[in-house]
């Protein structure tokens, strides 16, 4: 999860993931949903790959830093 | 010897280092008459519009101009005509002008000096603060608060030399002084030739075994008066000028502190978040709940304009001399 | 110029990564979109020339040559950035490439252009200072005191305005009576023109222009450029105040294809020759990444470091 709130402790949700475990997703991609205080955002993918797993579904609320899926290049 | 009032000392100052540096200019309002004043009058006749430049009213735009010229290798001066007026520009000075050198990991120096003639003299609150407290709280600003013509001289060749922002603070009602017969320890010689002198030096201007007061500006001149006083009571005060209060001399206050056991702080400023805080706290942090300390500012209030309201306000002698004796008398704060 | 702005466009991609992979410590303010601008008006300066910048000075201090590496070390806040870390991505300068330190409150390096220019004149010099900012800053007090004090004195200086139609969510319409940017130049007295921001020839030619007569004393100029950021304000911000049908419009209006399409249609390069130019900047963003995050975070104790200059 990147730093999308003001602060390294502001937690994050996740809204929904718009990929499900075995799709591929291309770089620049929209990949899910979050929420912070201040906004909803689109995450979009950093690279292209396929999405392997999905750690933290959608309703959970994570820091930044926090693994919340694994992408296989 | 040779007695300048202050305003003649800094007019000197801006002379010597205008001469000596065709980089020094002087920007402002109204600094071709001689500004708010009179301290840059016969400048522009000597050195030229090029070099002493009036201003629009424009306190951001002139601030902003002085750091774009001072971070390509300029000298600027620029006067505030009210050492009010720098709240119109506070951007510039704490956000860039203080901040520039560092942010940029000392790829530019900011070497402006920003001059302020401030403190109370029957204009109202708007042209008579002190506003040297706010910018203690500001990481990369000197402040130099001279109360006498030597200082004032050395103080301001030194501001415009040094390669930081400078926020050189006059008192109004100090310009014509001169020296006193009464107050000896202010009466000094001001030499011809250009001279600096140190940041973070203070001065020790009367020795005293009883209670430390520190004060700047026109309070150390009350403050010296209030002396006078109670050594006729057998009240012996050491008065401690710092002269400048960033970089603050921290030790040779604390000296005095271990030696007096007592500190009392004279500010024209209000009491909460004055500078005085500073002095106190850093005593206190090093003598421990073993001296006495105290504060004496300005009233909670904006400064009022009517004679007998500001009296009120700002700390006179009679007031400084009580509150001095109430240190004395049940040894703490009266 | 496109080959500066195909530089800009895969930095700012690197840095998003960057940013998705949290490995940037606080936020970016992105310039998809903007890329003439900066490749067209920053073409026009000498390496002596000075740029003041803004919070989203990336695409110009690539422009005026500041190493991709050293810009990414610093945006990750590393020991080897360009800043050694003490700036970050809205603080940043370079003074070897003539970038001042940049400033992200708005509008406070107008008038310090106006200083940087007035330095320049007051020595014989004939170098020239461009300052950046974007429609926001048009309100702002200290851009009136300084196109002001600016015409006034004649100062070596151009202002370019990115007009990208919003200052964070807020719209030019909803800020100013008057969107035409260029007339509230013309009030002070300031010769000002208007162009396509997207089309790199158009701002080059009209930036040039400006540059020449700062260049030959004949004072300050006030260029607004109009232009569009793709994404939001900052990486917090997505967006959503502007509707899709606006976005893609300006998508359609991208300056990288309209260039590169002019390019092959003048014969300046073929197909081969773009991608062989495309790809080799991709390479050099790549290797700025690879060295930016092999640097080191600074210790602790440096940021003791530059609080005052040593006299």
């Amino acid at each position: 999860m990147p730093q999308f709130g003001e602060t390294s402790e502001e937690e994050i949700s996740i809204r929904c993931w718009l990929k499900s475990p075995g799709e591929e997703v291309a770089a620049g991609e929209a990949l899910l949903e979050i929420e912070t205080d201040k906004a909803t955002l689109t995450v979009e993918a950093a690279e292209s790959g396929r999405l392997a797993r999905i750690e933290k579904p959608a309703g959970e609320v994570v820091k930044p830093g926090v693994v919340i899926g694994y992408l296989e290049a | 010897m040779r007695r300048l009032k202050i305003v003649e000392a800094l007019r000197e100052a801006l002379e010597q280092s205008m001469a000596v540096d065709p980089k020094v200019f002087l920007v402002g309002e109204d600094v071709r008459i001689g500004g708010g004043f009179a301290v840059s009058r016969g400048l522009v006749e000597r050195f030229g519009e090029h070099r002493v430049l009036d201003t629009p009213i424009s306190e951001i735009a002139f601030s902003g101009l002085a750091i774009g010229a001072a971070m390509s290798g300029m000298r600027p001066v620029v006067e505030f005509q009210f050492g009010d007026f720098v709240f119109c520009a506070m951007d510039q000075i704490v956000n860039q002008a203080a901040k520039l050198h560092y942010m940029s990991a000392g790829q530019v120096d900011v070497p402006v000096t920003f001059r302020l003639p401030v403190g109370a003299n029957r204009r109202g609150a708007q042209h008579a603060q002190c506003t040297e407290s706010l910018f203690l709280n500001v990481a990369g600003l000197r402040i130099l608060t001279p109360a006498t013509p030597y200082d004032a001289k050395g103080l301001l060749i030194a501001a415009i030399a040094d390669p930081n922002p400078v926020l050189f603070y006059e008192h109004k009602l100090l310009y014509p002084f001169a020296g006193s017969e009464i107050l000896k320890s202010l009466d000094r010689e001001v030499p011809a030739e250009p001279y600096t002198l140190p940041f973070g030096q203070a001065v020790v201007r009367r020795e005293g075994r009883d209670l430390t007061v520190v004060a700047t500006m026109l309070m150390l001149h009350r403050v010296l008066a209030a002396a006078e006083i109670l050594a006729r009571e057998g009240i012996e005060l050491e008065v401690i000028d710092p002269r400048t209060i960033a970089p603050l001399d921290r030790e040779t206050i604390c000296a005095s502190v271990g030696r007096t056991g007592r500190l009392l702080v004279v500010e024209e400023c209000p009491e909460q978040g004055g500078w005085g805080n500073e002095i106190i706290a850093s005593v206190a942090e090093k003598q421990g709940g073993s001296v006495k300390l105290r504060r004496l500012g300005t009233a909670p209030t904006p400064i009022p304009y009517t004679t007998s309201l500001e009296n009120w306000v700002v700390p006179d002698t009679g007031r400084i001399v009580e509150a001095c004796r109430a240190m004395l008398k049940n040894g703490g704060p009266g | 110029m496109y080959r500066l702005m195909v530089r800009i466009r895969s930095f700012e991609h690197k840095v998003t990564q960057l940013f998705l992979k949290g490995l940037v410590p606080g936020t970016i303010h992105l310039s998809q979109g903007q890329e003439a601008v900066a490749a067209g008006a920053v073409s026009c300066l000498r390496k002596s020339d000075r740029v003041l910048l803004t919070h989203r000075p990336h695409g110009q201090a690539l422009a005026k040559g500041l190493e991709p590496k050293r810009l990414l070390a610093e945006i990750l806040g590393r020991a080897e950035g360009c800043c050694r870390g003490k700036g970050g991505s809205m603080h940043l300068a370079d003074l070897e490439h003539g970038i001042m330190p940049t400033m992200p409150i708005v509008g406070a390096g107008i008038p310090i252009a106006a200083g940087v220019a007035f330095a320049f004149r007051e020595s014989g010099s004939d170098a020239v200072v461009m300052g950046f900012f974007g429609d926001g800053a048009t309100n702002i007090g200290a851009f009136h005191e300084a196109m002001n004090l600016a015409a006034l004195w004649k100062l070596p200086v151009v202002y370019v305005c990115e007009n990208n139609l919003y200052a964070v969510s807020t719209s030019i319409r909803d800020s100013t009576l008057v969107p035409e940017l260029a007339e509230r130049a013309r009030v002070y007295g300031m010769p000002a023109a208007s162009v396509d921001g997207n089309d790199v020839e158009m701002v080059y030619a009209a930036a040039d222009e400006a540059v020449g007569r700062a260049r030959r004393g004949e004072g300050p100029s006030f260029l607004e450029c109009k232009t569009y950021r793709f994404s939001g304000h900052s990486r917090t911000d997505p967006g959503t105040y502007r509707c899709a049908e606006e976005i893609e419009e300006w998508k359609g209006r991208d300056p990288l294809p309209r260039c590169r399409a002019a390019i092959l249609s003048r014969g300046y390069l073929d197909e081969q020759g773009c991608r062989s130019l495309e790809a080799e900047e991709e390479r050099i963003v790549e290797a700025a990444a690879a060295f930016a995050m092999a640097s080191p975070q600074p210790e602790g104790s440096r940021a003791l470091d530059d609080v005052f200059a040593e006299g």
